[in-house]
This record gives structure tokens, C-alpha cells and sequence, in this order.
């Protein structure tokens, strides 16, 4: 399985009587950029926790570079980056004294990218002499990032690392990530809550939902085959909900005073006139923003909508 | 070239890619023959993950639309169809049927509507408006 770069297996994690994580499954495949989304409190930092080995799991196993998460050593982890919404960073340092110290973990893998770093440095507009302490939150999340690209790691974790950013570091972030893609079959998997950015910079996603993954697909399958079909009879009767063909889920049933809204998973482009022809009646197509995806997952009952690796 | 990304507008990036080059060639913007930005430099301009540009390219490809020539880059083809009549047609019934649903909503007769119809017809001046047959 050389191909999937982090593979969660029923993993299952509680914190008392909390069940956060309850037998999670899903893969990120090498290459991709898969994003992690999912409501407040549904899971998400426990499962990237556990991938860094932060966490152990209680069961079930999540292997990263074919190696159990818990079994991770310095090998692996000199090929991990790991920036999370609280980066544990000593405010008495100056930026360039923390990124030296940083530097002297990487001096026996000699991964380290000094001109690397230095360009980060130039991009982020981070001044060397700043303390750390003094950093924005902006400017230190900048600087998680710097220290875990500079030595240029296979795989990058991100917990939320938007969150609380402006529009533009928010920018800034995208585009030096899809920099590092560009540049190196990078392997990425973060957790958001801005979806525009996600349809941007991720190729899978990955919808947590109870500690459980509900959606596991590529983004622009998603996208193609999740739609809004909004039904509509010219005399103004009544139309009934038609039946659609195997392999087709209905998400979420609507009716409004004017049509009736059904949004499905498994649309294809010859699904409209087909449905014109059988009921008779006027069939438009609404193309849904993510955010209208989830929403129509998160109200239906649908099982696990999965899709095969390098499918 | 110019493309805009709205990833709000629900339709995935790769597609509004595909579409808009198509429309920049028929429109004449983006000249047959002419060489596309690299699936690298092109995801750099509109911040998008390469392998987007990469799957819009591909399905470019794949419509005749542009050509790779080996070790040169990705050309619009000089013979291509970037947007058949068909497909125009297609285009201008939708946005005909979503003003025919507002004409529906606004309560106006079969009767208004054509009569609205045929004036608005003859008041733009179609040989202009009419491009490439």
C-alpha cells in the first residue's frame, strides 16, 4: 500500500464518556491535498492528533508511511510536518534563534533546506529579530508553517490552520502550500471550516461526522454528482417524487410552494432529460457550493459514501 | 488569459476552466493556435491545485479543443470547435428557460411573453450580436 501515505483503520478514541472517535476509517493517498471537514467537536484534532502519535487510539490503528502511528520514530517524523491551532513555541526566543534551534533537530537527517527557509522567511515577511512572544497570530502561525516546510516533510498535517486568520494570510497560506505541491509530490491533509479555501487547494475530502467518516471522495466527483434537481409541472400541479435509478441517493427532499427540490448523489448529465421524459414535467439543475454538499449530507441518512483509492 | 475562479458559484474549478477557455475561443479572445499558460504556471495565476488545471486540460484535450505537442506546451488546435452551435444553442435555452420561469412568476401570459420576445429581437441588431454563424 505504498500509495496511501496515511491510512486510518477503525480507529476509536474517548476522553471519559466521550467518545470522540468511534471506529474512523478512511485513507489519504500519496499526492493528494485531502481536506478534513466536519461540524465543531465532531472528531477532527483527535484524528490528526492520533496521526501524529499525540494520541494513541484506543483501537484500531492508523499507519502512516506504513508504519503503526505509535510505532512512529524520528525516520518517519523527519518526513511529517505537524502545525496545529496551538503551536508549543518558546515566546522568550527571537524568530531567528527559534528557527536555528529548530534547524539543530535536522542536522543528522540533513534535511534541513536553509535556502528554503530563507525563502519562506522572505515570502511570510517574518522579521528575524522579532520575539516570539510579541508575534501576532498571524505571524506565529507563519511561522509554525516556516518550521515545518523548511525541511521539506513528505507529509503535512494541518489542524485548522486558518483559523482566526485573515483573508489574506489566509492567501498567503494556500498559495505557499500549493507552492511546496508544485515544487514536491507533497501529501497533505488538513482540517477547516473555509470551505472556498478547500475548493482551491483540495483534491479529496474526507466529512467527519460523530467520530465516524461519512464522505470519502475526490472533490470534483463530489461535485459533479451531488446536485440539486428542482422539478417543476407547467400547469403548476403537483409533482410527484420520481424514482431514480440505482446507484442515485437522495439526500434531501424540499418542496417549496413553486417546485419540488430534490437533492441527490449520483447525477450524470443525461439524468435530466431522462427525468423529462418519464415525469413530464421541467427539470433545472442547481451546481451546489460545497457548503450546500455538507449541509445536504449532515440532513440525510445516507450511508458512507465511499470511493476506492485511485479510482 | 483571463479565467475567474468563483468557488462559490458550485461548479467544480475544473469545469469553469474547461468552459471559459471554450468561450475565450469562440469569442475570439484567446486565438487558434496560440499557446496556454503550463498546468504549473496556470495554478499558480488562479491558486488552484495543480492537478485541477491538470484534469481541465485533460478534458480539453479530450474535446479536440487544444493540443500538447511534446516538449513545446499546450496549444489551442487551429481547426477546433471550441463551442459548437449545438452547445451555443444549448447555452442560450438555458438562460432562456430561467427568464421564461421569471415571465412564469411575474403571471404573464403565453401571449406577453412571445410579444416581449419578438421586440426585444428586433431591437438588438442581430448581425452584430451573431458571430461565426
Amino acid at each position: 500500500m505504498d500509495d496511501v501515505v496515511v491510512h486510518f483503520d477503525a480507529v476509536t478514541r474517548r476522553f471519559g464518556s466521550t467518545e470522540a472517535l468511534r471506529g474512523f476509517s478512511a485513507r489519504v493517498p500519496a499526492g493528494s491535498v485531502t481536506a478534513l471537514l466536519g461540524r465543531n467537536a465532531s472528531g477532527k484534532t483527535t484524528l490528526l492528533r492520533c496521526a501524529v502519535n499525540l494520541l494513541r487510539p484506543d483501537s484500531g490503528r492508523v499507519a502512516v508511511f506504513g508504519v503503526g502511528s505509535t510505532q512512529l520514530g524520528p525516520a518517519e517524523f523527519s518526513r511529517i510536518g505537524y502545525v496545529s491551532e496551538r503551536q508549543q513555541l518558546d515566546p522568550r526566543l527571537s524568530v531567528a534563534r527559534t528557527i536555528e534551534w529548530t534547524r539543530s533537530f535536522y542536522s543528522e537527517s540533513r534535511s534541513w533546506d536553509d535556502a528554503l527557509a530563507a525563502d519562506l522567511m522572505r515570502r511570510l515577511d517574518l522579521d528575524p529579530n522579532a520575539r516570539v512572544g510579541s508575534l501576532s497570530l498571524g505571524q506565529s502561525r507563519k511561522l509554525s508553517l516556516l518550521l515545518n516546510l523548511a525541511y521539506r516533510p513528505k507529509l503535512l498535517v494541518l489542524d485548522e490552520p486558518a483559523a482566526n486568520l485573515d483573508a489574506i494570510v489566509r492567501r498567503e497560506f494556500l498559495e505557499l502550500i500549493l507552492d511546496r505541491l508544485r515544487d514536491e509530490g507533497l501529501t497533505a491533509l488538513f482540517s477547516t471550516h473555509h470551505l472556498t479555501d478547500v475548493e482551491r487547494v483540495a483534491d479529496r475530502v474526507v466529512l467527519i461526522e460523530d467520530g465516524r467518516c461519512r464522505v470519502e471522495r475526490g472533490l470534483d466527483d463530489l461535485k459533479d454528482r451531488v446536485k440539486t434537481l428542482r422539478l417543476r409541472a407547467r400547469d403548476g400541479e403537483i409533482v410527484a417524487e420520481p424514482k431514480f435509478p440505482d446507484g442515485a441517493a437522495v439526500l434531501r427532499v424540499r418542496r417549496t410552494s413553486a417546485d419540488l427540490q430534490i437533492t441527490i448523489d449520483g447525477y450524470d448529465d443525461g439524468l435530466p432529460s431522462r427525468l423529462r421524459e418519464v415525469t413530464g414535467v421541467d427539470v433545472d439543475v442547481i451546481d451546489l457550493p460545497l457548503e450546500d454538499v455538507f449541509i445536504a449530507y449532515g440532513q440525510s441518512h445516507v450511508p458512507v459514501a465511499r470511493e476506492e483509492v485511485g479510482a | 488569459m483571463l479565467l475567474r475562479i468563483n468557488t462559490s458559484s458550485g461548479v467544480p474549478i475544473y469545469r469553469q476552466i474547461v468552459d471559459q477557455v471554450k468561450v475565450a475561443i469562440s469569442l475570439g479572445t484567446l486565438a487558434r493556435g496560440s499557446k496556454l499558460p503550463s498546468v504549473r504556471q496556470l495554478s499558480e495565476d488562479l491558486v488552484v491545485n495543480p492537478t485541477t488545471v491538470q484534469r481541465a486540460y485533460l478534458d480539453l484535450e479530450n474535446e479536440g479543443v487544444i493540443e500538447t505537442r511534446r516538449g513545446q506546451g499546450t496549444f489551442v488546435k487551429s481547426d477546433g470547435d471550441a463551442l459548437p452551435r449545438r452547445e451555443r444553442i444549448a447555452r442560450f435555452r438555458e438562460h432562456l428557460r430561467n427568464t421564461l420561469a421569471e415571465g412564469h412568476r411575474l403571471q404573464l401570459s403565453e401571449d406577453d411573453l412571445r410579444a416581449a420576445f419578438e421586440q426585444e429581437l428586433k431591437r438588438i441588431d442581430l448581425d452584430q450580436e451573431v458571430r461565426d454563424g
